[in-house]
């Protein structure tokens, strides 16, 4: 299965999502219609049919989302959280906010209530 | 055709605004408000806290508005004689707060709901917004805008102020709605 790579937009963060393991979203993420955006990377998640033994670490370095975003990503972490609750892959989300964002640190912390993975916080660089 | 002359009257202290647009909310000029807005507050040495959320208050009060005009316009063409104009304007006060308000056309038909929401978020506290923040995030299923339904309570929480509103009878069939949201 070959990456996801979508470049970063004005208003759209930068994809990185390798089958390897690796996956990054950075940058903002406050397009109007946000579902547009995201519906290829639910889809790419969908479609992964074999799974890496070292398992999935997605890094979250969000400046900025919207409402509409919030949800797309719940998706997103909802899709993975099937995966790593099937017991054969792990997956855990490390969440990176600029230093002294404290409200992107409380946005993260939400989500860690709400899905059932492992994540980490940390300050990005 | 024209704007209510109620639309009209509306000025701010010219000393007082950072940014304000006046006019049929295009997503251009959506896209443009809040890059020189941010610009503005990035030239004027705004902390960063402070600048990310009134970055955060005004992303989803400028796509709120611009959604509702563009619902409204896909129903008439016009409030029954009057244009269906916006109003975004951010202040900066002395007391080193800023005030966000926007206006926009909505059927009277929509304002108890409106009025129900705001009064609902209102009446939450800091730990209560964060709570229905969550439970509504995991819970809401997707309008067909493409939003969550969430829109008042991340106002309020990013805010941390009540929201001020209020609405101004345009005539049988509209209203203005005017939003006020203070960040300090």
């Amino acid at each position: 299965m070959d990456k996801l790579i979508i470049e970063q937009g004005v208003k759209t963060p930068r994809i990185e999502f390798d089958p390897s393991g690796f996956m990054k979203i950075t940058g903002r993420s406050v397009p109007e219609n946000a579902i547009e955006f995201y519906h290829p990377i639910h889809e790419w998640i969908n479609k992964l049919s074999v799974y890496p033994e070292a398992g999935f670490k997605l890094i979250v370095q969000l400046e900025y989302f919207n409402t509409s975003s919030s949800k797309c990503l719940l998706d997103l972490f909802r899709r993975l959280e099937s995966i790593h609750l099937q017991g054969n892959c792990s997956v855990s989300i490390s969440w990176l906010y600029d230093e002294g964002d404290e409200d992107m640190l409380e946005s993260g912390e939400d989500y860690q209530q709400i899905v059932k993975i492992p994540f980490t916080f940390g300050k990005a660089d | 055709m024209q704007n209510h002359p109620f639309f009209q009257s509306i000025v701010f202290p010219p000393e007082s605004v950072v940014l304000s647009f006046k006019g049929y909310l295009t997503q251009s000029v959506v896209d443009d408000y809040l890059a020189t807005m941010e610009e503005r507050l990035s030239q004027g040495g705004v902390a960063l806290q402070l600048k990310k959320r009134l970055m955060n208050v005004a992303i989803e009060a400028v796509q709120n508005v611009y959604h509702h005009q563009e619902a409204l316009s896909a129903e008439t063409s016009d409030s029954d004689g009057f244009d269906l104009d916006s109003l975004v304007c951010l202040t900066s006060n002395l007391d080193g707060c800023y005030k966000l308000t926007t206006l926009n056309v909505v059927f009277k038909s929509r304002i108890s709901e409106l009025d129900e929401k705001i009064k609902w978020v209102n009446g939450l506290d800091a730990e209560s917004l964060r709570k229905a923040h969550i439970e509504l995030l995991g819970k809401t299923e997707f309008s067909e805008k493409g939003g969550a339904g969430l829109g008042f309570l991340d106002l309020a929480r990013k805010s941390g102020k009540p929201i001020e509103y209020r609405f101004v009878d345009i005539n049988h069939l509209c209203s203005y709605f005017i939003l006020t949201l203070t960040i300090c």
